[in-house]
């Protein structure tokens, strides 16, 4: 049962493009082609704040408006060429059907906390987890979803 | 006698010296026939029509031997006549460029800012030679400063199509890229800047043309009823630019997309050739692949965005 996608999601222009579902043959042209792949799965989620993708479940492999769907291998070379770029985990490596999106990578994460903590005076003291997603000084982006996969990461 | 037909058959060595032929004179005639032609003028072919009367009477009816002197004669006329021709040419351009500096002082503002106005004027300095896109210290680099806009333009028109060449392969349509700029809201240091700059396709068309200057294979081509902008130093033959205007014309079923099939049907190829353009197309990164079951369609994104964007808003 794919998940229906909201209105007010806006789809970029190459989402209309029917090669955009027919995986390259030419490598120049397929790095561009997976690379606007990333984009579109990375701000899907961010904006709608999914954190899992649930391989048979994710509504994006299909157009119904010009008719073109992507292929089980296409799929599987799209996702693996997103993970490889570090945008997301395999929940299960070894059936790899569903993914945990990373809105941010861990490394952006951590230069994020760093830089928060430098300019509210918390480097070399201890926080709690509390302090740095919900206290005084706390900043934007860190919500509790985001601690949790820091955590588990480190 | 019916006349020979002289080989160099130009008015001035027409031959109104020679004398009837005869098995003697014949000789001397073919050498006379065999000579190379007076120099044309290189800048202005006037045909000089040297009339009989003008000369002497001892020129006329000359023996054949005044048929090789006659013809120096005649040479060195020509050149004097050119030689005169060309200072009043030279006096009347002059007088021009100087209406011409007189007209762009007093509509500088409407050059500077009305892009049709602008075209007009620079196909006007175009026949006299006059350059004023060149942004040198001379009169026309400091007055107009127009060399600067375009030289402006051209900066931004490279950095929209090297942006866009990973997507369309290195061809983009002139359109797109004022879309594109458009958007952008680019604003331009030329000029009183809170008149919004404007700018039209032939702008973009003619900094283009400043750019290819420099080399990089940067140019202009037709395709269809397009005016496209190619950024890539790759030779574009003419099996790849009827197989565009193919696209561009919408005569394989969608606008911007072409088939195998439809090629060998609307030019009449065989597969082979046909199907070796879209491959080399393919290769290029201009067309993306679009295979749905056994069918394969060839798109290309230069083409396609524009029309999009036309059924999304008709």
């Amino acid at each position: 049962m794919t998940a229906t996608i909201p209105d007010s999601f806006k789809f970029p222009d190459f989402y209309n493009f029917p090669p955009f579902f027919t995986i390259q043959p030419v490598l120049a042209t397929r790095e561009k082609q997976l690379g606007q792949w990333r984009e579109l799965i990375l701000r899907y989620h961010t904006d709608l704040k999914i954190k899992t993708l649930v391989l048979h479940e994710c509504p994006l492999w299909k157009n119904p408006k010009i008719e073109r769907e992507l292929t089980g291998d296409e799929i599987r070379l799209v996702m693996d060429d997103f993970i490889s770029s570090g945008h997301g985990e395999w929940e299960d490596p070894q059936t790899r059907t569903r993914c945990r999106i990373l809105w941010r990578k861990p490394e952006q994460l951590a230069s994020d906390i760093y830089d928060w903590a430098v300019s509210n005076g918390y480097v070399n003291s201890v926080c709690t987890v509390f302090e740095l997603h919900s206290g005084e000084f706390h900043h934007e982006s860190l919500h509790r979803y985001f601690v949790v996969i820091f955590i588990w990461g480190n | 006698f019916s006349r020979p037909l002289s080989p160099f058959y130009h008015p001035s060595s027409y031959p109104y010296l020679r004398s009837p032929p005869s098995s003697f004179r014949f000789y001397f005639f073919m050498k006379w026939a065999l000579q190379s032609p007076p120099p044309a003028s290189r800048i202005f072919n006037h045909n000089i029509y040297i009339l009989p009367t003008q000369y002497p009477m001892s020129h006329r009816r000359r023996g054949v031997g005044a048929a090789r002197a006659g013809a120096k004669a005649y040479t060195k006329k020509a050149e004097e006549m050119n030689a005169v021709s060309l200072a009043r040419a030279m006096e009347t351009v002059e007088k021009l460029e100087v209406k011409l500096e007189g007209f762009a002082k007093t509509h500088k503002h409407e050059i500077q800012h009305d892009p049709a106005f602008r075209a007009k004027f620079l196909e006007m300095c175009a026949p006299l030679g006059v350059d004023p896109l060149s942004a040198e210290k001379g009169f026309w680099g400091n007055m107009l400063g127009i060399g600067e806009f375009y030289y402006e333009l051209s900066v931004k028109v490279a950095e929209v199509c090297l942006a866009s060449r990973s997507r369309n392969g290195g061809i983009i349509r002139v359109s797109e890229v004022k879309d594109i700029l458009t958007q952008r809201g680019t604003k331009f240091k030329f000029a009183d800047s809170k008149n919004k700059s404007s700018y039209s396709e032939e702008d973009i068309v003619t900094s283009v043309k400043k750019l290819s200057k420099l080399g990089s294979g940067f140019r202009t081509v037709e395709v269809g009823k397009s005016m496209m902008i190619v950024s890539v130093p790759e030779e574009l033959d003419d099996d790849h630019m009827k197989v565009m205007d193919l696209a561009e014309e919408n005569r394989c079923g969608a606008y911007g997309v072409v088939t195998v099939k439809g090629v060998t049907a609307e030019l009449g190829w065989d597969h082979d050739r046909a199907k070796r353009a879209l491959e080399l197309l393919l290769g290029k990164g201009m067309a993306w692949l679009d295979a749905v079951g056994a069918e394969k369609y060839y798109w290309f994104p230069s083409l396609w965005m524009q029309n999009s964007n036309e059924m999304v808003s008709s």
